[in-house]
């Protein structure tokens, strides 16, 4: 779990920060919540049977003109993280993000949310489970922006009916659907949607009459994207270039995953798609040069 | 009392590949997103900033050091995490036992307050770590801006030849879960340049708040203490980058 050191907690949570002077006023707000944010936490089925994968939904809503990173936060922010406790035998998978917004500033883009967002993280059940019912534990961590930033912490638990022989229904309520709607889907969703990595350049192609297409990557250890290069447009089709820094050296490894989201369109109800590729140093990438 | 001095960096474009045309018509694709800052392995942008306590430093003063430039913000999360935690006091500490010379100076780009009220802050900010340390004053941003610096914390070292050599995160421990423990790139660094290594990785993701830069309609209007409200007794942000 994350520890807080009590001098931290003194300075970051448990006191308020220095209020924004009256230098630059600042619109009315609501109550200040701590953390300028809360989440809320449930699931997506009835219940759970053995083996069942399910998802634990955290839906975090800042509070108005504020807000909350992605898993990338961009040029500048921190993402929003979870943890998870779980009864022995579960196991539990990367959280889903819904397609962030994107906010513009001289010092780069980040990448967040400003209204509720409801991340889905994959849990599935141990073969052999008991009727009865488990309890979920899931903290959230954020930071939280507007003309300063504040991090915030909230451990919410949700319980789960088990059934020994039988899986559950999944929900289908309006609210959960909307949630669902705004997560990403797998690039192979898209028509002729295909991901490729020659030298230091992904090249990522697919059919959309939806426009602008952008690209938004994951930096990690050893990967840096470079700002995309010039889409080829041919009618629907597109071929977006881009261009990346690769350093096996930093990334430890002879693989890099290089990850990040199409976004189609401008509004966050538009759809996106989840881009996964594996660089490897010996078969995709010598020297900078493509093969 | 321990006295130490601090910096920051940028990066480049890369060639686009040349592609094949299957079409034509250039779209807007992405925007001009994620500006790199300025590329390691150039020489570092000069400067000439005050201090808290109205000291003039300028980059050029330290050549044949290593200067280490912490982009800062007292009231920044982050950056209470990192000194609150000991991270930074045990780095200040351990980079003094290098045989390199290592000058670390934090640098204040922050402007959604009155001048003279950031560099108060900033020095109780210290006073209750019981460390002096510079900060630099750079109310106008144009040293933040000449080095990119994103956020707070935004690490840059610089070599003793001038260039800069790293710039990114100050650890892999975003939200100070491992305190004073945790492994630093910044002491990763000066040993690397001690051991006569090449600095890899030279760039790690910066972690941290936005810096909060001075916008067009800010800028100039608190700068320079002549307005009535900048810094007292002459502590003005100095000229920028040179």
């Amino acid at each position: 779990m994350f520890i807080f050191l009590p001098l931290m907690a003194a300075l970051c949570v448990g006191g308020p920060l220095p209020e924004t002077p009256s230098f630059f006023p600042e619109a009315p707000e609501e109550a200040e919540r701590p953390g300028r944010a809360a989440t809320e936490v449930r699931t997506d089925v009835g219940w759970v049977g053995p083996s069942q994968t399910f998802h634990v939904v955290v839906a975090i809503t800042p509070d108005s003109q504020w807000h909350v990173y992605w898993k990338n936060p961009g040029a500048s922010g921190g993402p929003t993280e979870f943890e998870i406790r779980v009864p022995e035998g579960f196991t539990v998978g990367e959280p889903q993000f819904p397609r962030p917004s994107i906010f513009r500033s001289d010092e780069g883009n980040t990448y967040g949310y400003g209204e509720t967002a409801a991340i889905f993280i994959p849990v599935t059940a141990p073969e052999i489970l008991r009727d009865g019912t488990v309890e979920i534990e899931v903290t959230t961590l954020w930071l939280a922006c507007n003309k300063n930033c504040v991090m915030g912490e909230q451990t919410k638990t949700v319980e789960v009916s088990t059934n020994a022989t039988m899986k559950g229904p999944l929900h289908k309520d309006l609210q959960l659907s909307k949630w669902e709607e705004a997560l990403p889907k797998p690039l192979d969703g898209l028509a002729g949607g295909i991901v490729t990595a020659i030298g230091s350049t992904i090249y990522i192609s697919g059919e959309s009459q939806l426009r602008p297409i952008r690209f938004i990557g994951v930096d990690q250890k050893g990967l840096h994207f470079e700002p995309n290069s010039e889409m080829i447009i041919d009618g629907d089709s597109f071929r977006l270039p881009v261009p990346v820094k690769l350093d096996f050296t930093a990334a430890r490894g002879d693989t890099i995953v290089v990850e990040g989201l199409l976004l189609f369109g401008r509004k966050n109800t538009d759809p996106s798609y989840a881009v996964r590729v594996e660089v490897n140093s010996t078969t995709n990438y010598h020297n900078g040069e493509g093969n | 009392m321990f006295k130490a001095i601090v910096t920051l960096s940028i990066t480049a474009l890369v060639a686009t590949p040349a592609l094949a045309q299957i079409g034509v018509r250039p779209l807007d694709t992405t925007p001009k997103e994620d500006k790199k800052t300025v590329e390691v392995g150039e020489q570092a942008p000069a400067f000439e900033l005050v201090d808290q306590n109205g000291k003039t430093h300028t980059l050029q003063e330290y050549e044949g050091k290593i200067v280490v430039l912490e982009w800062f913000n007292e009231t920044c999360p982050y950056c209470k995490g990192t000194w609150g935690s000991g991270l930074i006091p045990k780095l200040l500490t351990d980079l003094q036992e290098h045989k390199a010379e290592v000058v670390y100076l934090a640098v204040n780009s922050s402007a959604n307050r009155p001048e003279d009220k950031i560099v108060e802050s900033g020095k109780e900010f210290l006073e209750e770590f019981e460390i002096e340390i510079p900060i630099l004053n750079d109310y106008n941003g144009k040293v933040g801006r000449a080095y990119k610096a994103r956020t707070t914390p935004h690490m840059f070292v610089i070599d003793a030849e001038g260039i800069l050599v790293y710039q990114g995160a100050l650890s892999d421990d975003s939200r100070s879960k491992e305190g004073a423990e945790a492994d630093t790139h910044i002491l990763r660094v000066v040993t690397q340049i001690d051991a006569g290594e090449e600095v890899s990785p030279s760039y790690v993701q910066p972690w941290g708040c936005p810096v909060k830069y001075a916008r067009d309609g800010d800028r100039g209007r608190n700068r320079d203490g002549k307005s009535g409200r900048g810094g007292k007794g002459g502590r003005g942000s100095g000229s920028g980058p040179k």
